[in-house]
Parts: C-alpha cells; structure tokens; sequence
C-alpha cells in the first residue's frame, strides 16, 4: 500500500476564490454605474433637446409666492422658500412624535387595562386608525375640521383655547428677549443637577440612608432657572464676543471654507485608515487582513478624497441671481456662519429686554400669550390675530393625521414590549415588596423600553417621512414648498435634489440616534 | 320546565363563583375610584362619538347618492359596461379560490355556542345602544332596537339553551360566515340606496333598489362560492391531499396573471404570429435547452458543466447589447439560469428528469405570457389604462408586493454577504430608499423617470407608479428579510456546511424559508402597508379608488352635480380600505396561529 | 473551490437577470399594458407618430369643470375634450381616437416635454415665460378667460359686484398651488397694498369645499371656473349660491387659455393652429356639424377650407377633407361652446371676449386661403 502525496499546485489565476470574487463585484458595479450613467446621459440628451437647462439660480432668486404659514410668509429667496419648508416640516415631525408617543404609550397601556371599558376603547381604536390609509384619514380630518364654526364678529376678543374652521388657537409660551442666555444658564443648571443627584447617590451608597438624590437635583435645576430668569443680563459681556467672532468670520477670504472641509475629510480618513492598522496590530505583527479590511481602507480613503474634491467643485460653484449678484457656495456659507454669529450676538444683547409684545404679560424671557380674535384689514374679517399659537387648519389635519395614525403603532409596539417582561419579573418584584407604581416604574418599564426602541425609532422615522403628505392638504413644508418651486422654475432635478439630501440627512440622524441610545440601552451580552 | 333542568343543573354544579351583571360591573369597570372615574369618562366618550357619527351619517343633507351614482366608476373606472361581465368572472375566480382554499385547508372549525351566543348578544347590545343615543325618531330607533333585541335573544337562547346542554352542540364558524354573507345577499334585494334625479333645475334624491346589475351577480357568487366549496370538498375526500394543495397553490399564484392580463384585458390573439413565430421558438428552445441542460447536468461535477453555463450566460448578457425581440433575452437569461442551477437541483435520474420538465414548462410560460402580453387589449377604454378605481388600487398594491419579492431577497442577501461591494450596493440602495419617503418616489418616477428614458420608451402611469412602489417596498421587504436572516443561529449553517451543501443549496433549502418564515408577521404587515400606501398615487392624478373619491366625483357636472360631497365619498373610501386591511390582517392572524409562526 | 465559483456564477446571473428583466419588463408592458404605442416622434415628427399609433394622446386635466371632467362612466368630456377631439378628427378622420390622459398642473409640462402627450389641453394659460422658457410653444387662444375673486356675501356683508382687489384687506383668499393664479393674486395684494391670508390647496375642488364652509372668505380662479363652480352649486341646490359674488368686473388678469405643443415641430404646430382656426372660421359663417355638407362649397374660403377646392390641407399632411371632418364631427366654436360651458353650467358666451370678432369679441381667425 502506497501513500499517495498530492502536490498541491498553484492554484490558476481563473480558479483564484479571491480573484473571482473581486471580479464578479467589480463587474457588478460597473454594470451598477453603467446603468445610472446610461440614464443620467439619457436624461441630459432629453433635457438638452427641450431647451431646459438646470442651475441653482432659482435658491437665490425670489419666489413671488406667499406661503401660508411659517416663520416667512413672504421670502425673498427660494432658499429662504426651502426653509420656511424644512422648518414646517420639523414643526409637525417634532409636535407629532410628542403626541403620538403620549397618545399611543396611553392607549398601549389601556390595551392591557383590567377596565374593560378602556380596554376595549382602546382596541377599537388601534384597529381602526391602523387599517385605513393615512392619506385618507388627512383628508378627513381636513374635511371635517372646515366644518366647525366659522369666525363672526361677535367672537371678537381674547381666548385661552378657541376652535373654528380658520384653524385652532390656544395660549402658549413665547420665547422672549433674554431667552437664550436663560437657556444657557438653565443648561449650566441641567450640568450642576447631575453632579449634584451623582454626589447624593454616593452619599446613599456610602451611608445607606437616603439620599433622595431626586429631589437635591430638581432643586439644583429650580435654583438655577430662577437666578438665571433675573441674572441672564449678566451674560450680556458675551454679545460683542460673539459680535467680534462675527466680523472675524465675514473678513476671512471664503475660500478657507472648502479647504477646512477638504483637509478635515482627508485627515480624518488618514486617521481612520491608522487607527484601523493600528486595531489589527497583534504581538506577532500584523493580524490577517481580509478582503473586507482592505476594501474598508480603500473606501475610507476614496472616499476622503471624494469630499474633499466636492468641498472644493461645490464650493468655487457660483449662484448667479437674477439681480447679478453672483456668490460662490463658499461665500454663501461663510454669509450663513456670519449671520449664526451675528444672530447669537443680538440674543445676548440686553437690549431686548424690554421687547415687548402689544397686548401681552411680558418680561423676563418667556412669555406666556393668549390668542385674541380680531377683525382683520378694512373690511373687517374677523380672523386670529398675530399673538398665541394659531394652528392652520392644513396643520391640524396633517398633525392629527400622523398623531393618531402613528398612535395606533405605538400603542401595538407598547403593548407588546410590556408583555414580553417576562412575568417571574413581576413575581420576584411583589416578592421584594415592591408596590405597584415601584413595580412599574422600576422593573416593568425600564425592560419593556428596551424592547420596544428600535421599533420606535422605526414609527418615528415613518411619522417623520409621513408629514411629507403634507402636499395633499397644502400644508407649506418641504415637499409642498418644493413642487411649488419646481412649478414656477421648471427646475425638476435641483429640487429632486434638495428634497433627497433633505430626507436622507433627517432620517439618518433619526436612525444614528436611535442606535446610540440602543445601544446605550442594551445589555451587554456575553 | 326548561327553567327546572336548568335548576337542576345548577345544583348539581361545583360551586361557581358569584356572577351576575352587578358582579362583572364591579370587576370590570369599577374596580376603585380611578378605574371608575375613567370608566364613565369613557362612556360619556363613546356616547358622543356614537351620537355625533349617526348623526352625520344620517343627515339627509349628506349626499351618499354621490357614492352610489358612481359605485361603478370608484370600482372598476370606464371599464366598458358590456364587458363587466370579465371583471365579474374575475371576482368569481377569486371567490371560487377562497371557496377551494377553505374546503382544502380545512380553516374554520368549530365554535362554542357559548362564544358563538355572547358575540350575537354583543352585536345586539351594540345595537340597541346606537339606538339609545341615537338622534333618530322614534321608529327609526324602534327599528335599530327591535333588530338588536333579535340578535340578542339569539345570542342568549344559543349561550343559555345549548351552551349550557352537557354534550354541547359546535355550530361551524364557516355556516357563520355563509350566513352573514346570505344576508348581505338578501340586503342587496331589500335595501333601497339614495339616487340622484332631475326635477326641473334642481337636483333631488330619490331611495331607488339596487340596480339588478349588481344584485343579480352577486347572489350568482354566492351560491357560486358554495358549490365551488361543496365540490371541493367532495372532490378532495378521496384524494391525496398534499397534490391537491400543491395545486390549488399553483392556481392561486397563476390566478393573478390570469386575471389581469388574460380575462380583464382580452388581449387579441395574432394567431398567425404565434404560428409563424412564438410556437418555432418555444420548440427550438425546449429542444435546445435539453440537450444542453441534459449535457450539463452530466457533467455537473466537471469543469465542463461551468464552461457551457459560463457561455450560456455570456450570450444572455451580450443579447442586451445586441437589439433583438425580448423573448429571445427572457429565454437565454432563464436557460443560463437552469444551466448554473443544474448541480444545485439537478444530478441524475429523476431529479435530471424534473429538472427538464421544469425546462420545458418554463420556457412553455414565458413564451406564453409575452405572447399574450404583446397582444393588443380587446377592452377599449376611454383613458390610459384599462385598470381604474378600486380594480386599480388592489392590482398595484398586488403587483409592488410580487415584484418587490425578488429585490427584498436580493438585497437582504447582498447586506449580510460578506463580498464588500455587494455589501455596500445593497446597503445604499436599502438606506438611500427607506430615508426619502414614498411620495417623493412617486413624484421623482413621474417627473424625472420618463426624462431619462431611452428614445421609443414611455412609460403609462400605472407602469410609474409600480416601479416607484416597488423599488420602495422592496428596501422594506429587504430589511424584514434580513432581520430573519440574522435570527438564524450559527448551527444551521455549520450543519448544512457538514453535510456538504453548496452556498446556494444552504440559502435556498436551509436559511431563506427559515428566514421568511420567522418574519412572516413583518412580511404580512409590509403588504398591508403597501396596500394603504397605494392610496398615494392619487397625487400624481391616477385615478385610483381615493382618487375618483377625492376628486373626480366633487368636480362631476354632468348629469348630475356632487358639489360638497367630498366627506360622504371620503368616508366611504375610508371603509372600503379598513375593511380590506381589516380583513387581510385578521386572516393572517389566524394562518399565523395556524402555522405557528412568529413565536420565537 | 467549484462551489464556489458556481454559487460566484449564479450570483451574477441572478444580478443580471434582475437587470435585464427589469429593463425587459417595462418595454414589454409598454406596448401590451396599454396597447398604446409611445407619444415619440418617428423621426421627430409628431404628425407621423400620430398616424403610426392610429391615436392622439391629449393632455388633460380631468378634473375642471366644464373643461375637461370625468363622467360616471369614465369619459373625458368638456371644453378641452373637444378640442383633443377636434385635432384627432383632423388628424386621423376619426374623433374617438383620443387617449386622454390626466395630468396634475405640476406634470404637465414635463409630459409635454418626455413626449408622453403629442399636445396639452388643460386650461393652460399662455404666458411669456411658459412660451420662451421652457421647451414648448402655445398654439391660438380658445378660451380668453380672466382671473377673478368669488366672495359669499353671508360671510362677507362688504363684498359687492362692484368691489376690487384693494376691498379685499384682511381676506383669506384660496386657490389652487401651482398655477399663475397664485402668482397674480400675490402680485395683486401687493400692488393694491392690502394684506391677505394666501391659502393654497392642491386641487381646486378642496378650495371650493373651503369656500363653502367659510374657511375661506374668497376663492380666485379663472373667471370660468367660479361661473361653473357657482351654477353647479345652483343646480345642485346649495343655499345662498345665487348670492356668491363675482368681481371685480374686470377680471384682475388676462389667462389666454389654449392647446400647448412641443418646440420645435413646425408641422405639428401648424396643424394643430389651423384646426382650432377652422373651427373659429366655421363659426364665424354660420357652419355648424349639422349643415356642414351643405354649406361646405358656398363660399371659396369655405371651399377651400373644407377641401372642396384645392389642397390647401396637404401641406400639412393632412387629408383634404380634414376640417371638413373636424365640423361634422366635432362641430364649430360655437357649438363646443354651447355644448360644454353654456348649456350645463350657464356661462353665457354673449358679452365675452369669446364672441367673434365683429360681435365685439376676441376671436379671429386668418383667412383661409
């Protein structure tokens, strides 16, 4: 009997496991790029015969549309038009995933009530609103909301809540000259508090007795906001700071914009690309490096390139207006980082003290606004005027519409995340001893909202993606602002544009946030 | 002497808790203070709520003469009144499917009359409270009233007389729904609908019976659906039951094609094409494609076996470059794919067989749906698509799921490969489609999609509107696809890995179906989704069911003027989508339960 | 190493496959979803891919009230309806051979432009940045319309026949997004130096729901539009529609309303001018679909026009008889008129800019010859 050795040849190139690989990706991707390319050259062959030609002129040139609310009605720029949009947007994003996160953790919570009554309220009401579109339940709340009264004369007058077909209005708290230096010393507040509940709890572990380290911190935050509702003038030293940062900005030449980005892409990537050989660093030198690690580093490094390529493409592109002016988007950033400064420098100054609203308590920086009725123009209509929180009758039904609609998932991702605490839970807390709110509020909760996050982050991201239905009742955010725009310029692609990076950017944000605070939140496995 | 049985019943009973409707009210409504306060505040809710519903829908200044005048129109849009008889026999299928499904698979059972007696007894309950707080007159409440105290004495008779009998008797769920269906039947001949009429120059409404030609197919499909699922039934006695759900599964999925390119389309057959061109075709490629499938699987094991897929697929490629007919793309594209799938399922003996046949009935399909596609439709239509209204609604929502399968798959797949690019292609598409919501997609495929189309290439709205559903829903699907993906534990692999499996034969026979089947539930709620998210293509003017009732009908002048009947149509609509997604959702809850899935 | 190289293989075939069938798929459906061959132009003409399909695709909006709506059955009727069918009757000889299609007023313009739709019907209005800029030509005015406010007295005592737009201070006025309505009345405040509230909403229908439930004081759209709006909330019998207002007299724009087409095709636009001009001239003598054949030699300018002498139609690549089968067909100015605007919805034609030009109107047709 032999033993036969095999002689392991050289594996041919066109059997090599990695070439291959990297061919059919490669080829993949070419076939991917060939595809968009093919498109793109289409689509410009097409747009050059019918005489369109796309530009950004139209951020920078005036609108001549008055929009219907929002912080401009009448802007004199389409960009300033994109951001009376993206602020409506993040109006109804913010104010609906408040509401439908109360809305829906009550009625979650009421699925599993022992009333039976508000259990099945509750239920009939997830099973309604989850199974008809959103789109129709806007339409109908809009429908339905035209029908309430109407405005009349006799109406004149100030109100603390007040319903009719123009729309809700209701007091609500202002900010007011001062607000910004009270916040930062209420931020500095929020800092001490922690330290403060940090030093208590110590001091519970140390001694064993109680620390209410609750209550030592709300105390702290209470302390600070009431020093700094008076103190906050005293802040006021850091208007000409932020005045002088300000002429600093606007006197720099624009150009330095592009290649702080630029060089901040390139050496973040350099550093990336280190940081990564340096993780793979073993004692025996160097650990093994797949295909997937050397694709990484390459991407980090194109990709380091490519931004800081575009930095400087995108920012020597120029805008030309219909007035002449003609600003580079460099120049453009560096008026916008300008402005922030110049903004901040007039929030601190002390001379909007005495901003005073006609009609209305103020002082100190917040102010608290009631609604007045009032009639309007010289034919006197009698509409809502400029002081409390008037909301449109568009908003109402788009804020309802993903209020409730959301709601009803939220009340589905609740329920579920309770029940799925296990029950030896609840026994071992009786066993402890633990009353029923304790039970709650230190077992139950804290599990069940770890199981029920990335859900949420989910619903909040839909809700965020839905107010963009917002069109079908004119309501002025961005996509409706957008297609305006797009109406009156014909520049299809650039707002396409706008409103992509516009969606992408928000929800990755939402996305990455519901990641750290996951994993934030989860345990820590093995 | 009932009453004494019962008695004597009792008597003998253990010992039961104390019951009775003072005892239920204290443990379920007013268990302490909170609870109470919260209980009436609830009742007052619900009251109102009722109240003001009826009270709106009941106004005879509503003009639900608006829906009915148009029912036609918010179904099936100008689908020719003659031919309604196809959308009808495509009803039919459907009905007569379920019919078959339901005799095969045996869903149902059998319910308590105890159960069965207290839904009755809410039912009643409900009505007779709508009559409480209704704003009705008095006869009008008599009427709500007399109808709930009937289901409840029902109720109660069945919950009392026979829940309580010791050999219970179980009254089938499937006559339930049969009968509730009979009923809506026999509403249909009794009930009188609003319709508009000219008098002069004024519009009146006037209560007129449903037109004959609804009432009359829709008690054909009733009994129809009966003798579809008595036949069934009969059929299937003696037969092995696992060919005929086989086969009823191969219906259902031809169904669809069958109903909407075929019965709703009518295409015109060109006979002498399909005799000059399609039937050499299909012969010379079933011919061809077995002798190579047969030479492949031969040499499945050889390097040869690679050499020929390797070409095959070559010259399915380059048959893109070249300008040809498409069917001879599709033919090529699916014999590369048999050929590179020959080692995976074929071998030799009957698996080599099947894998043949399996040829040869695909090539038979494709060549049959692109001829039958290609035809022109026989159904004229005033308008861009034959499809319209609600008939439109259900086929978009159907087809963005059919064809967001294979990209959810793909994609689920290339985000957990470990090929990088493949990784990142997928990841970007994913990311890039899931972050811009769907109305933007609708409104890019409209704008900018037909712009970047080739010379010769438009594309129809419905056409649009798909591919912009479908490349949206497919990031979801991929998303729901890969989160079973991960589920699977390590085990599964390294077994299948043990027992010599290829990649593919792991992804495809070991980790996709327990992928999907674990999130069957997210899959089921991504349909239902797309289903409501269909109502979007009213924004792009398509006249879908939301769309005819948001705005074709407001804007009617002639004959008939629907000024401000924008919420009844509304409210309608609303009805319409929940009792369809109601529907889907409660039927999926029970295949679920059946199928025990979703229980990790 | 085999598997995979296989499993590599099958990867690319799946890829590709998915590729290529998408491609395939949508080329497919195009011809067989809709049996409709594109709007393209063989050879950039779009005379000959009319003829080549058998159908004109009309560009609509199928959702305006006495121009383009859609009836319980489905059909396309109306003002603009008409005139599709008229450039189908003398194009084809057939004027059923129309597809419509429903645009919303932000798609419009790019269907022109992608050659989804051979001409635009909808209510356009003509301006001069529409006919400059954007890659597209208007062809003739058919309906010389005018943008006014419609106010209901029961909510607004200070409105009269008689107001303008500086007694509207204070106002929240609706309209319809996308359209030169919302730029002239925003022009209009301005100018007149009163504040209004500006409500858009998508669809005119939702402002007109508005309007009637107080949510908003006025309403503004072309002229047309608020009589139709009105006398079918008459018909209908809605209270207090007789009292709705329209003003001022003098509508606050000129919205000249016609058919649009591509730039670029002479031939094209030509034919489509002359069929609108024909029905324009048949109206001015008195020709209507009823006395056509009769008429159609009494005078040379009719002969000619209806191809009873010479070939004056060829030259476009139409048949003779063209127009001839636009009248009989589809009827002349008056007729579509009536039909469509005077009869269901009582917008009177006398007193307009939309009489012929010896009754004091607008419209004028060059001479046939």
């Amino acid at each position: 009997m032999t033993v036969e050795v095999r002689q392991h040849a050289k594996t041919p190139l066109w059997r090599n496991v990695t070439v291959l690989k990297w061919t059919a990706q490669i080829f993949i991707l070419m076939v991917v790029g060939g595809l968009f390319l093919v498109l793109a050259s289409t689509a410009l062959r097409n747009f050059e015969r019918a005489d369109v030609s796309f530009g950004w002129g139209w951020l920078s040139d005036p609108p001549g549309v008055q929009i219907r609310e929002g912080i401009d009605l009448h802007p004199d720029s389409g960009a300033r038009a994109l951001l009376v949009g993206i602020v409506n947007t993040f109006r109804i994003a913010i104010s609906g995933i408040v509401a439908a996160t109360i809305l829906g953790t009550l009625l979650g919570i009421g699925r599993l009530s022992s009333n039976w009554i508000v259990k099945k309220i509750s239920t009939v009401y997830v099973e309604t609103f989850r199974n008809v579109p959103l789109l129709v339940l806007i339409f109908f709340w809009s429908a339905l909301a035209i029908t309430l009264p109407g405005l009349t004369e006799e109406d004149v007058g100030t109100y603390f809540f007040k319903a009719s077909n123009r729309g809700f209005a209701f007091a609500w708290i202002f900010p007011n000259g001062g607000f910004w230096p009270w916040l930062l010393i209420v931020a500095v507040g929020l800092f001490a508090a922690r330290y403060v509940a940090r030093r208590r709890r110590k001091y519970q572990d140390d001694t064993g007795r109680p620390g209410h380290s609750g209550r030592y911190s709300l105390a702290t935050l209470i302390l600070f906001s009431t020093v700094g509702w008076f103190a906050w003038p005293l802040l006021g030293f850091m208007q000409p700071v932020f005045g002088a940062i300000e002429s600093l900005v606007d006197s720099m030449p624009a150009v330095i914009i592009p290649t702080v980005i630029g060089l901040g892409a390139i050496a973040a990537s350099v550093a990336w690309i280190r940081n990564f050989f340096e993780s793979r660093r073993t004692p025996a030198g160097f650990g093994k490096i797949t295909d997937d690690d050397w694709f990484r580093v390459i991407f980090a490094g194109v990709s380091g390139i490519a931004v800081a390529y575009l930095a400087f493409t995108i920012g020597g592109f120029t805008l030309e207006a219909t007035t002449g002016e003609v600003l580079s988007v460099a120049e453009l950033l560096r008026t916008g980082m300008g402005n922030f400064f110049g903004g901040l420098a007039t929030s601190f100054s002390t001379q909007n003290a005495n901003q005073v609203i006609e009609g209305v308590r103020s002082g100190g920086p917040l102010v608290f606004e009631r609604p007045i009725v009032e009639l309007r123009g010289s034919i006197g209509v009698p509409n809502y005027g400029t002081s409390g929180m008037v909301l449109t009758i568009p908003f109402f039904a788009i804020w309802i519409g993903v209020t409730l609609y959301a709601a009803s998932f939220i009340a589905e991702i609740v329920r579920g995340g309770v029940l799925a605490v296990p029950l030896g839970q609840t026994e071992a807390a009786k066993a402890v001893g633990l009353k029923r709110g304790q039970l709650l509020r230190m077992i139950i909760l804290p599990q069940a909202f770890r199981i029920i996050l990335p859900p949420m982050g989910n619903q909040y991201l839909n809700l965020a993606k839905n107010t963009s239905l917002g069109l079908a009742v004119a309501y002025a955010d961005i996509v409706a602002i957008g297609t305006t725009l797009l109406n009156q310029t014909g520049q299809s692609l650039p707002v396409v544009v706008v409103w992509m990076s516009f969606f992408i950017t928000v929800s990755l944000s939402i996305s990455a946030i519901v990641n750290y605070y996951n994993r934030k939140m989860q345990l820590v496995e093995r | 002497m009932a009453e004494m049985t019962t008695s004597q019943e009792v008597e003998f009973a253990p010992e039961l808790p104390p019951h009775g409707p003072v005892v239920w009210l204290r443990e379920n409504l007013f268990q302490n203070v909170m609870s109470g306060v919260m209980s009436v505040i609830s009742v007052l809710v619900v009251v109102v709520a009722v109240r003001g519903l009826l009270a709106w829908m009941f106004n005879p200044r509503r003009r639900w003469d608006a829906v009915t005048f148009n029912m036609k129109l918010m179904m099936v849009m100008a689908y020719p009144a003659d031919q309604l008889w196809r959308v009808w026999l495509s009803v039919f299928v459907v009905i007569a499917l379920v019919s078959a499904s339901l005799a095969v698979w045996k869903v149902g059972g059998k319910a308590e009359p105890r159960h069965v007696g207290r839904t009755f007894m809410t039912i009643g309950g409900t009505l007779v409270f709508i009559a409480l707080v209704s704003p009705f007159s008095t006869s009008g409440k008599g009427l709500w009233a007399g109808a709930g105290a009937l289901f409840f004495i029902v109720g109660w008779t069945l919950r009392t007389r026979l829940g309580e009998r010791a050999k219970k008797p179980l009254i089938p769920v499937l006559g339930l729904v049969t009968v509730a269906f009979g009923l809506i039947v026999v509403a249909l001949w009794t009930v009188k609908v609003p319709w508009p009429l000219k008098e002069g120059d004024f519009q009146i409404i006037v209560f007129e019976p449903i037109a004959m030609s609804t009432r009359i197919p829709w008690t054909m499909l009733f009994f129809g659906g009966i003798v579809a699922y008595l036949a069934v039934k009969v059929f299937a006695k003696s037969r092995d039951g696992r060919r005929i759900r086989a086969s009823l599964t191969g219906l259902w999925v031809l169904s669809f094609p069958t109903v909407v390119f075929i019965l709703l389309r009518n295409p015109q057959v060109d006979v002498n094409r399909g005799v000059t061109w399609y039937l050499p075709t299909f012969i010379g490629f079933s011919v061809v494609g077995w002798f190579v499938l047969t030479a492949v699987s031969k040499n499945a094991k050889n390097e040869l076996g690679r050499v020929i897929a390797g070409v095959l697929l070559i010259a399915a490629v380059t048959s893109f470059v070249f300008p040809m007919e498409f069917l001879i793309r599709f033919l090529l594209m699916a014999l590369a794919a048999f050929a590179f799938l020959t080692p995976t399922f074929g071998g030799v003996g009957p698996n080599q067989r099947k894998l043949l046949y399996a040829w040869v009935f695909s090539a038979g399909t494709i060549v049959l749906s692109v001829w039958l596609t290609l035809n022109a439709s026989g159904i004229d239509v005033p308008g861009e698509s034959y499809l319209g209204g609600l008939m439109l609604t259900i086929v978009l929502a159907v087809l963005a799921v059919v064809l967001s399968i294979p990209i959810g798959i793909l994609m689920a797949l290339g985000r957990t490969s470990t090929m990088p690019i493949f990784r990142l292609l997928s990841t970007v598409y994913i990311e890039l489609v899931r972050g811009v919501p769907l109305i933007t997609w609708l409104l890019i495929a409209f704008i900018m999609l037909p712009v970047a189309m080739p010379d010769g290439v438009t594309l129809s709205g419905v056409m649009k509107a798909v591919g912009a559903m479908t490349f949206f829903n497919g990031a979801y699907l991929a998303e729901n696809i890969r989160g079973g993906l991960q589920s699977i534990s390590v085990g599964q692999k390294e077994a299948s890995r043990a027992l010599g499996m290829s990649t593919i034969q792991e992804t495809v026979f070991i980790t996709l179906p327990q992928a999907i089947r674990a999130v069957l539930p997210a899959l089921v709620g991504q349909v239902i989704a797309t289903f409501k998210d269909t109502s979007l293509v009213t924004i792009v003017s398509l006249f879908d069911f939301l769309h005819i009732a948001r705005v074709v009908i407001p804007s009617q002048s002639n004959p008939f003027v629907f000024k401000g009947s924008i919420t009844v149509t509304l409210v309608f609509a609303a009805f319409v989508y929940w009792l369809f997604t109601f529907a889907f959702s409660r039927m999926s809850l029970r295949i679920e339960k059946k199928l025990g899935v979703g229980e990790r | 190493m085999r598997k995979r190289l296989a499993v590599l293989f099958a990867v690319l075939a799946l890829v590709a496959a998915a590729c290529g069938s998408g491609e395939a798929e949508e080329e497919t459906t195009t011809t067989a979803d809709d049996a409709v061959a594109p709007a393209q132009d063989t050879g950039g003409s779009t005379l000959a891919a009319v003829q080549a399909r058998g159908q004109l695709i009309c560009g609509v909006s199928g959702t305006a009230v006495g121009f383009s709506e859609t009836d319980a059955q489905g059909n396309t009727t109306g003002f603009d309806a008409d005139f599709c069918r008229a450039i189908a009757a003398a194009v084809l000889g057939d004027a059923n051979a129309v597809l419509f299609k429903s645009l919303t007023s932000a798609e419009r313009f790019e269907a022109l432009k992608n050659n989804a739709i051979d001409v635009l019907v909808r209510n356009t209005t003509w301006t001069q940045s529409r006919d400059t800029d954007i890659g597209m030509q208007f062809v003739a005015t058919t309906y010389y319309d005018g943008q006014q406010l419609m106010a209901n007295p029961a909510n607004l005592p200070a409105i009269n026949a008689g107001s303008t737009l500086a007694d509207i201070d204070g106002a929240t006025v609706c309209t319809n997004a996308g359209t030169t309505t919302e730029k002239n009345i925003t022009e209009g405040a301005l100018v007149n130096n009163v504040s209004i509230t500006l409500e858009t909403v998508e669809i005119f229908p939702e402002a007109m729901e508005k309007f009637r439930a107080g949510s908003c004081d006025i309403v503004t759209t072309d002229g047309s539009g608020l009589f139709g709006e009105r006398s079918a909330a008459i018909q209908a019998g809605e209270e207090g529609a007789e009292s709705w207002v329209i003003f001022p007299a003098s509508p606050i724009s000129k919205e000249p309303l016609g058919p649009v087409v591509r730039q670029g095709d002479d031939q094209w636009f030509d034919i489509v001018q002359w069929t609108v001009f024909a029905t324009f001239i048949a109206d001015e003598h008195g020709v209507t679909s009823a006395n056509v054949n009769d008429m159609m030699n009494s005078t040379p300018e009719l002969s000619r026009l209806f191809g009873g002498e010479g070939e004056l139609q060829t030259s476009m690549g139409l048949s003779a008889d063209a127009f001839l089968q636009v009248i009989a067909q589809v009827g002349n100015y008056g007729e579509i008129f009536e039909r469509n605007l005077t009869g269901p919805l009582n917008l009177q034609r006398e007193g307009s800019f939309n009489m012929q030009w010896f009754d004091g109107g607008l419209i004028y047709a060059p001479p046939a010859r």
